[in-house]
């Protein structure tokens, strides 16, 4: 968020699931959206990748032609509308509703216990895996940002889809500040100095004779910094973070479940929405090509 | 014996070794094909949770001395 306008960028790699078993990650899936055509609005997604034969870009043209016929009063008039509209499809989409519906029966159960015997209120092994794994697989998170052309107020706001939670309300994201998500401890390490897990590691491994808060309050002192940058440098900002997050994975124990192209988007307060990075249609066909 | 209390650098590469649930991971990527939610957690983070900062609002004075 910045006093002229926001920035939403994004990587472009969706991983999906390839059944029996693994993944087959593609690199041009699209994660950030003009809401319409000719819009003051992005949007931007993360986690869940789609609801089988309903995409997120349908139904957010969707959303857009609502806007159309019904003009919104504010940004979060439009971010309210998404939550009512993308809950109703993500409760009853036939490629969710098994999993939501088996994550949410698991979640009654007790946590398993191995020194337990086995209980039919208690998960077992397996079934604690597959619960660990939906309630993490199954969230798919929105941003909502730009401005209405009325009163060029920038305006963005956070939406989790939860399994084992109700219909999100539309989170504000303040003025000034800057929100990573997907794959946020890499962000958190780089420039808070740490991670909510080495803090945790931390404070449970009875080295730690202080509270939370001086450990927080020491941890504080790593965060890096800047001032209200100008619109281009806070690009360039957005960038490096989303180009750091990739590279980290490219250079860690995982797979590349991060990268593809970056795509960058602008909605100042004087223009419209405004790509700065947009891979072009036959990206894909490029892909390897020297150019 | 490297006493890696001395020898901060010693510390570093013993670190370069894999940790047990490194090793946990790739064994069990190699079995299944995918990566337990544990490890996607600690590695990557909670899909509900953000990394967030906030640009430094500076004091008048400093604003004043931008040229």
């Amino acid at each position: 968020m910045s006093p002229e306008g926001v920035v939403l960028g994004a990587d472009s790699t969706a991983s999906l699931s390839m059944p029996p078993n693994g993944f087959h990650y593609l690199n041009h899936n699209q994660k950030l959206f003009e809401l319409g055509e000719e819009s003051t609005l992005g949007v931007l997604t993360w986690g869940l990748a789609g609801l089988g034969d309903q995409s997120y870009r349908t139904l957010l043209a969707l959303l857009a032609d609502n806007l159309r016929t019904q003009p919104p009063t504010s940004v979060l008039d439009v971010a309210t509308r998404w939550s009512q509209q993308f809950w109703a499809a993500y409760t009853t989409s036939p490629a969710t509703v098994p999993a939501i519906q088996a994550c949410q029966a698991l979640s009654t159960k007790a946590q398993h216990d191995p020194a337990a015997p086995p209980n039919p209120n208690m998960r077992s092994v397996d079934e604690e895996a597959l619960f660990n794994h939906l309630k993490m697989a199954l969230v798919v998170g929105f941003c909502i940002g730009g401005h209405l052309p009325a009163n060029r107020q920038p305006d963005a706001y956070e939406l989790i889809f939860d399994p084992l939670a109700g219909q999100p309300s539309p989170a504000q994201i303040p003025q000034l500040n800057h929100r990573f998500w997907g794959a946020p401890n890499i962000i958190n390490r780089l420039i808070g100095g740490a991670d909510s897990e080495l803090r945790n590691l931390i404070l449970t491994s009875g080295h730690w004779n202080g509270s939370d808060k001086d450990l927080d309050s020491l941890l504080r002192q790593l965060v890096l910094s800047h001032p209200i940058l100008p619109i281009r440098d806070a690009i360039d900002f957005v960038h490096t973070c989303i180009l750091s997050t990739i590279k980290a994975m490219k250079f860690s124990n995982l797979s590349q479940i991060c990268g593809g192209p970056i795509e960058i988007a602008v909605i100042t307060t004087d223009r419209k929405f405004r790509w700065v990075r947009h891979k072009a249609w036959d990206a894909a066909i490029l892909e390897g090509e020297l150019l | 014996v490297t006493d890696t209390k001395q020898n901060p650098k010693a510390a570093v590469a013993k670190s370069s070794e894999p940790a047990k649930w490194v090793v946990e991971m790739h064994g069990h990527f190699q079995q299944s094909g995918s990566y337990r939610a544990v490890d996607l957690k600690r590695v990557l983070g909670d899909p509900r949770d953000k990394a967030e900062f906030r640009s430094r609002e500076e004091p008048v004075d400093n604003l004043l001395k931008r040229k």
